[in-house]
C-alpha cells in the first residue's frame, strides 16, 4: 500500500505541463518511428537524445522512455495493414493481423492491438512498481545454463509454429539459425560467413530480414495473384474501429499469458521483447482449442504478442532501475540518458532519487493512457490506406522501404539484403516453406549458441552442469513434456478408440 | 516456372548451401580448448540443412509431374521486373541520389503491377512519384537526420 | 593519471591563425580555421560509450564557445565501427571532420573487418582515461589478489571476446599462475548481471559500471589498474603497488583523417586541453561517468595507438582468432 501512495504521488508530480508535453513528444515520436518499416526505438532515441540533454531530468527521461514504450504500440499498425513489420517486436503480429486486414477486419485487429498493448503495458507497469525488487533478483539467477534451457524450450515451440510441411519447417529453421551466425562470433571473436564484407561482419540486421521476408515477400506474392474483384475488396465500417469489449473478454487468457511471458522474458538480460512475442504467440496457439485458425486471421494471434511486447518493454526497465544494469540495447541507451542528465543508475537509485523514479513511473502510466487515445485517433487515418489500389500503394511502400531500410545503419548493403530476403520470402511462400521458423532461428539461435558455449566455457566442457541446476532442469523437463504431450494425447486417443472398438 | 521444378531447384540450392556451411565451419574450429568453438554450431546446422533438403528433394522428385498446378504462370515475371527495377535504382543511387532514384522507381513499379498505363493511372502515379520521395526526404533526411545518398545533381 | 607538461596556449593560437589549408577546404586563403561547422563522427549508435564521450566533448566546446563554429555529432554505426571509420578515412585532409577512438578502432581492422586501420588517421589528443576495477561479490571470500591466487581456477565474464578485460584476465593467469575461464558476454550490462547472479567469480569493468555496485554493497573492489589509487576507491590498491607491472586504461580521445596539417592538430590539442581543464567537463563527464582525467597530446596519444593495437594483436593471436 505504501507503494501505491508513492505511485499516486508520482502520477501527481508528473501532471505538470512541461512533463506532460515531454511524454506526448516522446510517445508520438515513438509511435511514428515504429510505424516506419523496420525502424524501432533506437532511431527515435537517436533524435531525442541530443535534444533532451538540455532539459530537466524528469522531462528528459519521460520523453526518452516515451519513445521506447510508444514504439511498442506503433509497430503493429503497419504489420496489420500492410504485412510489413514496423519494428522487430511486431513481426509476430503480421502473422494474424495482416490476414485479418485482408478479410476486412483491419479495424478489429487494430483495436485489439491497442487493447492488448494497453493491457500488456498496464500489467508490466503494475509489476514494475509492485514486485520489481523480487523479480530483479530472480532474473539474476538466469545464467548461461538457465538460458540454454529456456532457449531449448523456445526452439521446441517450432513444432507448433511450423506450417503444413514439417520437413520444410525444420529446413527453414536451420536456414534461420545459419543466418543468425553470420558476422562476428561474440564468444570466439571470430568472423563467420562474412565473405570479406564489413557490412556482414556485424551480422544481418533482424529488422531488415523481417521487412524483406514479410513485407516485400507479401508484395511479390500479392502481385502474382489476379487482383481482387470489387465485391471482394476490403470493406469495413468505422464502427469496427471502436474497440470491442467482447473481443477483449474472449482473448483474456491470451492477453494474460502474453503479458506474463513478456514480463518474464523481458527482465532476463539480453533476451529482448522480440523473443517474448514469439514465445507468447506459440503459447497462445498451443493453448488454443482451434490452433488451425492461427496464421489465417485469429484475433488471439494479435492479442498475445502485442500484450507481450508492451509488458516486456516495462520489464526490461526493472534491472535498470533496481540494479543499475541495462539488460537490452534500448535500456542501455536509457541508462546513457540517465547518466547524461546526471543520475547514476545503480542499486541505490530507488533510495537516493526516490522522487525522480516515482515521477518517472507516473509518466509511464500517463503515457500508456495517452497512447490508447492517440492510437485510436490515428487508426481511421492509417486504415484508410487499404482503399488505395495495389498498383499505387505498393510502389509507394517500396519507396518508403528503400528509405527506411537504408536508414537502418545508413547502408546501401541493407537495400540489397532486403531484396534478397524479399525474393526468399516470395519463393518460400510459393513453395510452402514457413517463414516463422526462419525468423525464430535468426532471433533465438544466437541466444542458444551463446548460452551453450558460455556454460561449457565456465564448466570447462562438463556437460553435467545442465542437469545440476534446478531452474535449468525444470525447464528441460517442461520442454520434454511439451514435446511429448501431443504424442501422449494421440496415444491416449488411440488407446480409447481401441478400447471403445473392443467393448 | 512450374512449382515442382522450383521446389527441386530450391532444395538443390539448399543442399549446396549446407555443404558450404559445413565446409567453412571446419575451418572455424569445431572444438577449441575442450569446448565447442566457432565452428561447432554451424557444422550441425549445415548438416541439418543438407539432410532436410535431401528429404525435401526426394519428396519433390516423387511428386507426379503436373500434380501441383501452377496458378501464377507469367505473373511471376512481375516479381522479376520489380526486383530488376529496384536493383537498377540501387545501382544508380550514387548518380541519381535517393530522391530521384525512388521517384523514378515508383512509376516503373506501378506500371509493372498495373500491367500498363492509362490516363487515370498516370494521373495518380505521377503525383505519388513526386510527393513520396520528397515526403521521405523530409522524414528520413531532415527529421531523422539520416545522411541520405545524394547524386550528381546535389539532391 | 598521465601527466604532461602544459604548453602555452597563446603560441598554439598564433600558429592556428597563421594556418593555411589546401585549396579544396579553405574558403579564402587568409580565412582562419575553422570557418564552418565541425562534424564529429561517432562510428557507433547513439547512447553508447563512444557516443557519450563525443556528445560531452561537443557540449563543452559549444557550451563554452571554444570555437567560432558549432560541433555537430553524427552517428554512423555499423560493421563494428568499420562503416564510420571508413567514412572518416575518406575525408582525407579535411580538417572539418573528427571522430572518436574506441576499442573497435583497434580490434575490427585486426579481424579483417575494416579496410582502415589506425594508420589511416591522425591522432588529435586524448582527454580522459577509463581504468579497470577488479570486483568480486560482496559475500565472496576473495579480499586480495592472494585470495584470488589461492582459488586456483576461476571464471570471469567480459564484454566481447577481444577486450581489455580479456587481456587483463590473461595477464592475471600468467602472473598469478592460475587458470581463468573467460566467458565473453554481449555487453557490460550482461557481464554485471552474470556477476551479481553468481555465475562468475570476478569481473573487470570500468569504474562507471562498478562503483555504484560497490557503494551499494553488492560488489567489492579488490584491485585497480591505474598508476595511482583512484580518488573514489582510496582503500583499493593498484596492481603496481602489489608488485605487478600492469596498468591498463582505455584512452578516450579524438582523431582526424590522415593528411590534416600540423596546425590543425595543434589547434585541436589546445581546444581539447581547454575542454579537459574546464569545470563543465569535470561536472558533466568525469564526475558522472566516473572516469579519470588525462590529457595526452597528439604524439603520445598516437604512440599509445601503436602500443594498444600491438597488445590486441598479441591477444588475438593468443586466442587463435588470427594467425
Amino acid at each position: 500500500m505504501e507503494t501505491l501512495g508513492f505511485l499516486m504521488a508520482g502520477i501527481g508530480a508528473a501532471m505538470q505541463p512541461g512533463i506532460l508535453l515531454a511524454i506526448l513528444v516522446g510517445v508520438v515520436i515513438g509511435l511514428f518511428i515504429s510505424v516506419l518499416p523496420g525502424l524501432g526505438p533506437a532511431a527515435g532515441v537517436a533524435i531525442l537524445l541530443p535534444v533532451v540533454v538540455g532539459l530537466d531530468g524528469t522531462m528528459a527521461m519521460a520523453a526518452l522512455a516515451g519513445v521506447y514504450y510508444g514504439g511498442m504500440y506503433g509497430g503493429a499498425v503497419t504489420s496489420i495493414l500492410l504485412g510489413i513489420p514496423g519494428d522487430a517486436p511486431s513481426v509476430m503480429t503480421v502473422l494474424d493481423g495482416h490476414p485479418m486486414a485482408q478479410q476486412g477486419r483491419a479495424g478489429d485487429a487494430l483495436s485489439m492491438n491497442v487493447l492488448a498493448s494497453f493491457f500488456g503495458g498496464l500489467f508490466g507497469l503494475v509489476m514494475l512498481v509492485g514486485v520489481a525488487y523480487q523479480v530483479a533478483r530472480f532474473a539474476l539467477a538466469f545464467g548461461p545454463t538457465e538460458m540454454t534451457a529456456l532457449m531449448v524450450m523456445a526452439l521446441s515451440l517450432v513444432s507448433v509454429l511450423g506450417g503444413k510441411d514439417a520437413l520444410k519447417g525444420f529446413a527453414a529453421l536451420a536456414l534461420g539459425l545459419w543466418i543468425g551466425m553470420v558476422g562476428l562470433d561474440v564468444i570466439g571473436g571470430f568472423p563467420r560467413y562474412h565473405y570479406g564484407s564489413m557490412h556482414l561482419l556485424s551480422g544481418l540486421e533482424f529488422s531488415v530480414i523481417a521487412v524483406g521476408l514479410f513485407g516485400l515477400g507479401q508484395i511479390f506474392a500479392a502481385i502474382t495473384q489476379p487482383p481482387l474483384q470489387d465485391s471482394q475488396k476490403i470493406r469495413y465500417t468505422f464502427r469496427s474501429l471502436i474497440p470491442n469489449p467482447r473481443e477483449l473478454i474472449r482473448c483474456r487468457w491470451d492477453l494474460l499469458r502474453g503479458s506474463v511471458i513478456g514480463f518474464v522474458v523481458g527482465i532476463l538480460p539480453g533476451v529482448g521483447a522480440t523473443a517474448s512475442t514469439m514465445l507468447s504467440y506459440a503459447v497462445a496457439k498451443r493453448f488454443s482449442r482451434t490452433p488451425e485458425r492461427f496464421g489465417k486471421g485469429a484475433i488471439e494471434g494479435v492479442a498475445a504478442p502485442e500484450a507481450a511486447n508492451n509488458s516486456a518493454s516495462y520489464a526490461a526497465m526493472i534491472p535498470l532501475f533496481t540494479l543499475g544494469i541495462p539488460g537490452s540495447a534500448t535500456t542501455a541507451v536509457l541508462m546513457g540518458g540517465l547518466l547524461m542528465i546526471g543520475l547514476q543508475p545503480g542499486p541505490q537509485m530507488f533510495q537516493q532519487h526516490s522522487e525522480f523514479v516515482w515521477t518517472l513511473f507516473g509518466t509511464f502510466y500517463i503515457g500508456n493512457v495517452a497512447l490508447v487515445f492517440l492510437t485510436i485517433l490515428l487508426i481511421p487515418v492509417l486504415a484508410s490506406i487499404v482503399f488505395v489500389s495495389r498498383a499505387l500503394l505498393f510502389p509507394m511502400i517500396i519507396c518508403v522501404v528503400m528509405f527506411a531500410v537504408f536508414s537502418i545503419g545508413y547502408s546501401v548493403a541493407n537495400l540489397w539484403i532486403v531484396i534478397v530476403f524479399g525474393v526468399l520470402g516470395y519463393v518460400m511462400l510459393r513453395l510452402d516453406y514457413p517463414a516463422v521458423p526462419l525468423i525464430l532461428g535468426v532471433v533465438l539461435g544466437p541466444l542458444l549458441e551463446r548460452a551453450v558455449r558460455r556454460t561449457l566455457i565456465a564448466s570447462q566442457g562438463d556437460m553435467m552442469v545442465f542437469l545440476q541446476r534446478p531452474i535449468a532442469l525444470t525447464l528441460f523437463v517442461l520442454t520434454a513434456l511439451f514435446l511429448l504431450a501431443p504424442l501422449a494425447k494421440r496415444g491416449l486417443a488411440a488407446f480409447a478408440r481401441h478400447r471403445n472398438a473392443g467393448s | 516456372m512450374p512449382v515442382r521444378i522450383l521446389d527441386i531447384l530450391v532444395a538443390l540450392c539448399l543442399i549446396a548451401l549446407g555443404v558450404h556451411i559445413v565446409w567453412m565451419s571446419i575451418g572455424y574450429g569445431y572444438i577449441v580448448r575442450n569446448v565447442p568453438g566457432p565452428g561447432f554450431f554451424p557444422f550441425w546446422v549445415g548438416l541439418g540443412i543438407v539432410l532436410l533438403s535431401v528429404l525435401n528433394l526426394w519428396k519433390a522428385l516423387r511428386l507426379e509431374r503436373g500434380e501441383r498446378r501452377d496458378r501464377e504462370g507469367w505473373a511471376a515475371l512481375r516479381v522479376v521486373g520489380i526486383v530488376l527495377a529496384m536493383s537498377l535504382a540501387i545501382l544508380a543511387l550514387p548518380w541519381l541520389g535517393m530522391i530521384l532514384a525512388t521517384g523514378l522507381l515508383i512509376p516503373v513499379v506501378g506500371i509493372i503491377i498495373n500491367g500498363g498505363v492509362d490516363r487515370a493511372f498516370a494521373l495518380r502515379i505521377v503525383p505519388a512519384a513526386v510527393l513520396m520521395p520528397i515526403a521521405c526526404y523530409y522524414v528520413f533526411g531532415r527529421f531523422l537526420n539520416v545522411p541520405l545518398i545524394t547524386g550528381v545533381f546535389g539532391i | 593519471m598521465v601527466k604532461t607538461p602544459r604548453r602555452p596556449g597563446t603560441a598554439i593560437a598564433a600558429l592556428a591563425t597563421a594556418a593555411v589549408f589546401s585549396a579544396g577546404f579553405a574558403t579564402g586563403a587568409a580565412a582562419e580555421y575553422p570557418t564552418r561547422d565541425i562534424t564529429m563522427i561517432v562510428p557507433f549508435a547513439a547512447g553508447g560509450g563512444s557516443d557519450v564521450v563525443a556528445r560531452n566533448i561537443a557540449n563543452v566546446i559549444n557550451g563554452l564557445g571554444l570555437l567560432p563554429v558549432t560541433v555537430i555529432v553524427e552517428n554512423r554505426p555499423g560493421g563494428s565501427g568499420a562503416i564510420g571509420y571508413s567514412y572518416l578515412a575518406q575525408q582525407e585532409g579535411n580538417p572539418y571532420y573528427v571522430g572518436t577512438v574506441s576499442a573497435g578502432f583497434y580490434t575490427t581492422p585486426l579481424t579483417g573487418g575494416s579496410p582502415v586501420t589506425y594508420r589511416d588517421f591522425t591522432p588529435l589528443a586524448a582527454i580522459a582515461t577509463d581504468p579497470f576495477v577488479l570486483a568480486v561479490a560482496a559475500e565472496s571470500d576473495i579480499h586480495t589478489l592472494e585470495d584470488l591466487q589461492a582459488q586456483g581456477s576461476l571464471v570471469t565474464g567480459t564484454s566481447g571476446a577481444v577486450s581489455d578485460p580479456t587481456m587483463l584476465a590473461h595477464i592475471l593467469e600468467d602472473i598469478l599462475d592460475i587458470s581463468i575461464q573467460v566467458v565473453p558476454y554481449d555487453s557490460g550490462g550482461e557481464v554485471l548481471s552474470a556477476q551479481l547472479g553468481g555465475h562468475t567469480d570476478f569481473i573487470f569493468l570500468n569504474p562507471s559500471e562498478i562503483l555504484p555496485q560497490v557503494e551499494a554493497g553488492e560488489l567489492r573492489a579488490v584491485v585497480v589498474t591505474t598508476e595511482e589509487r583512484m580518488s573514489r576507491l582510496p582503500e583499493v590498491p593498484t596492481m603496481l603497488e602489489l608488485g605487478h607491472d600492469v596498468t591498463v586504461q582505455q584512452l578516450r580521445g579524438l582523431l582526424a583523417p590522415q593528411g590534416v596539417s600540423d596546425e590543425v592538430v595543434a589547434f585541436w590539442e589546445d581546444i581539447l586541453e581547454q575542454v579537459a581543464d574546464s569545470d563543465m567537463w569535470r561536472e558533466q563527464y568525469l564526475d558522472r561517468f566516473l572516469t579519470e582525467p588525462a590529457f595526452l597530446p597528439s604524439e603520445p596519444f598516437g604512440e599509445s595507438w601503436i602500443a594498444t593495437s600491438d597488445q590486441y594483436e598479441a591477444l588475438m593471436r593468443d586466442l587463435g582468432i588470427i594467425d
